[in-house]
């Protein structure tokens, strides 16, 4: 085994183990399943409070609506639950001094960035695609078809995926700089929340991750022009991220 | 193996190494002892490449070696408190180190077998690292800092959490260890291990080697003969006075009613100690000389300092 399976595996490990990978699927299949059952039942405990209120009139039930709401969900606990999961994950290694043995004994740093980044995403971008199909699945089940086919749902999965492994990165990259990994998931949690009105302020968003989801949310089955460059610059601050972390990473003291 | 000159280290304001020098020679174990907070795992580190010196000059079997430029796999490290993967077995930990080295499964596994029976852990290679107690914990380090079978072992502390046992065992592993040929530079607070052990030690204050001497000299060299006298009947008080005054007398107790004389470290001191008594008439029932410690000297070489 080389020194980056052998890291992979250990993620892999760690991830399954401390039960991570389990808390990361269950947010994002248990919100597949709740978001439409909470919208289809959201105008019944509605009218139960005001009686003679048509909420019906109010909020679009159809598999379309309840496919959006799903990634509006997902956005804003995913991120959160995203940042949770992996904020100590670079911090703890050194905090705990768990890389002093590996690394006297040939581990590569990159190695053990990019096994966190590998496991981690992968696990996201199928977390993400999985929430999605299920979304579609089970809004379809509640309020019958209106998309046409599962594509719009691979493309909003596909995206969001590529957007919880850009969080991945960013809490990565937080977690090399800030030794306390509450103040790396301060810092993470801040930009990704604060970023996307900023950058939609000065019209900015297709520099950054953020008009892909909204490329996601349209729910069409292609990728428009902006969607593809925001992808390109969504993998061009992954890409960024990644070398500043492992710079960051082979120059700083392995023992805190 | 290990040739440091003039190391500076500092953290913050707290300048931990100031102008450290050592020389460890291949094949031989060296004691590195000092107060806590003396700077000695600081140097560990320096070491082991795992933090970076201001100045200075370190090289590792032959090799500059400074944070990101050391020669992979030369050196074995075991700090004071080894940090682990607490999810993995001591089998799979062991695997996974065993894994940096790339090589095949099969050898990978016998030799992490062999390293846990080594360290006496063969029946607890299953259980998670988690549920280990301190001890299985420094013996599991040992075992992990053995996989890749460097030529030089830096042991920071390694039987600090054992029981009388496991460190019995820690010092006959550390023989066999440097038998094979393998250089050690070991620091601990435990002076009897690092006495049974060590062919050199190095006392590490303020900053840098205070004092360096093979444990073989400690004796003739360092400390004071010490002996200790019962005799029949108790020496006057004009007596004791007259045995403080002699210019060959470094210090003298009375424990017990036994006489315990500390002499200056000369040739004719014990002939004139005996000679002494002799002239006062004062019946000895035994006579013994007292063996000084490490610990004697250790206390003896830094209060010096202060």
């Amino acid at each position: 085994m080389n020194n980056f399976m052998a890291w992979t595996n250990k993620e892999w490990i760690e991830a399954t183990r401390t039960f991570r990978l389990l808390a990361l699927a269950s947010t994002f299949i248990a919100f597949a399943f709740l978001n439409p059952i909470l919208l289809k039942l959201l105008p019944a405990i509605l009218k139960s409070q005001s009686p003679g209120v048509d909420f019906s009139a109010i909020f679009e039930m159809s598999q379309r609506e309840a496919l959006r709401s799903y990634l509006d969900s997902l956005y804003e606990i995913g991120s959160f639950v995203v940042v949770l999961a992996l904020m100590g994950s670079i911090p703890n290694e050194f905090s705990k001094g768990t890389l002093v043995i590996p690394f006297t004994s040939g581990a590569k740093i990159r190695n053990v960035y990019l096994s966190k980044l590998v496991v981690n995403g992968t696990a996201l971008f199928a977390f993400s695609i999985a929430g999605a199909s299920i979304a579609n699945a089970y809004s379809a089940i509640l309020f019958g078809t209106d998309l046409t086919s599962f594509a719009p749902a691979l493309k909003a999965g596909f995206l969001y995926g590529l957007y919880f492994v850009f969080a991945a990165s960013l809490t990565l990259l937080a977690g090399s700089f800030f030794s306390k990994p509450s103040v790396a998931a301060v810092f993470t949690l801040l930009v990704l929340y604060v970023a996307p009105p900023v950058a939609g302020l000065f019209d900015l968003a297709v520099w950054f991750p953020f008009e892909m989801l909204d490329a996601a949310n349209d729910l069409t089955p292609f990728f428009s022009k902006s969607s593809c460059r925001s992808i390109l610059h969504t993998i061009a601050w992954m890409s960024t991220f990644s070398y500043v972390t492992v710079w960051k990473l082979e120059h700083m003291e392995k023992v805190r | 193996m290990i040739y440091a000159k003039g190391l500076n280290k500092s953290y913050g304001p707290h300048h931990v190494l100031k102008d450290l020098s050592i020389h460890v020679e291949k094949g031989e174990i060296y004691g590195f002892i000092g107060k806590n907070g003396a700077g000695k795992s600081t140097a560990m580190n320096l070491f082991a490449g795992l933090a970076e010196f201001e100045s200075g000059e370190c090289l590792i079997a032959g090799k500059a070696t400074s944070m990101n430029s050391r020669k992979s796999g030369t050196v074995g490290y075991l700090p004071e408190n080894p940090g682990f993967y607490q999810y993995m077995t001591g089998l799979e930990y062991l695997l996974f180190i065993d894994s940096m080295f790339k090589r095949k499964n099969s050898a990978a596994k016998r030799n992490a077998a062999e390293l846990l029976e080594t360290v006496k852990l063969s029946d607890d290679a299953y259980r998670r690292i988690g549920g280990y107690s301190r001890g299985m914990r420094q013996r599991l380090g040992l075992a992990s800092v053995l996989v890749g079978d460097p030529e030089l072992l830096l042991l920071d502390e390694p039987s600090s959490a054992l029981d009388p046992e496991g460190r019995n065992d820690m010092v006959n592993i550390i023989k066999d260890l440097n038998r094979q040929g393998k250089t050690v530079l070991i620091s601990s607070h435990i002076l009897d291990d690092i006495e049974k052990i060590c062919d050199r030690i190095g006392i590490l204050h303020c900053g840098h080697i205070h004092l360096e001497t093979n444990l073989t000299d400690l004796d003739d060299k360092y400390l004071p003969s010490s002996y200790q006298a019962v005799f029949e009947k108790n020496p006057s008080p004009e007596n004791i006075a007259a045995l403080k005054r002699k210019p060959w007398m470094e210090n003298m107790q009375t424990v017990n009613g036994r006489f315990i004389f500390h002499l200056k470290q000369t040739d004719e001191s014990k002939v004139l100690l005996l000679k002494t008594l002799g002239e006062m008439n004062l019946a000895v029932q035994s006579l013994l000389r007292k063996k000084s410690t490490l610990e004697d000297f250790f206390l003896k070489a830094v209060n010096s300092n202060e």
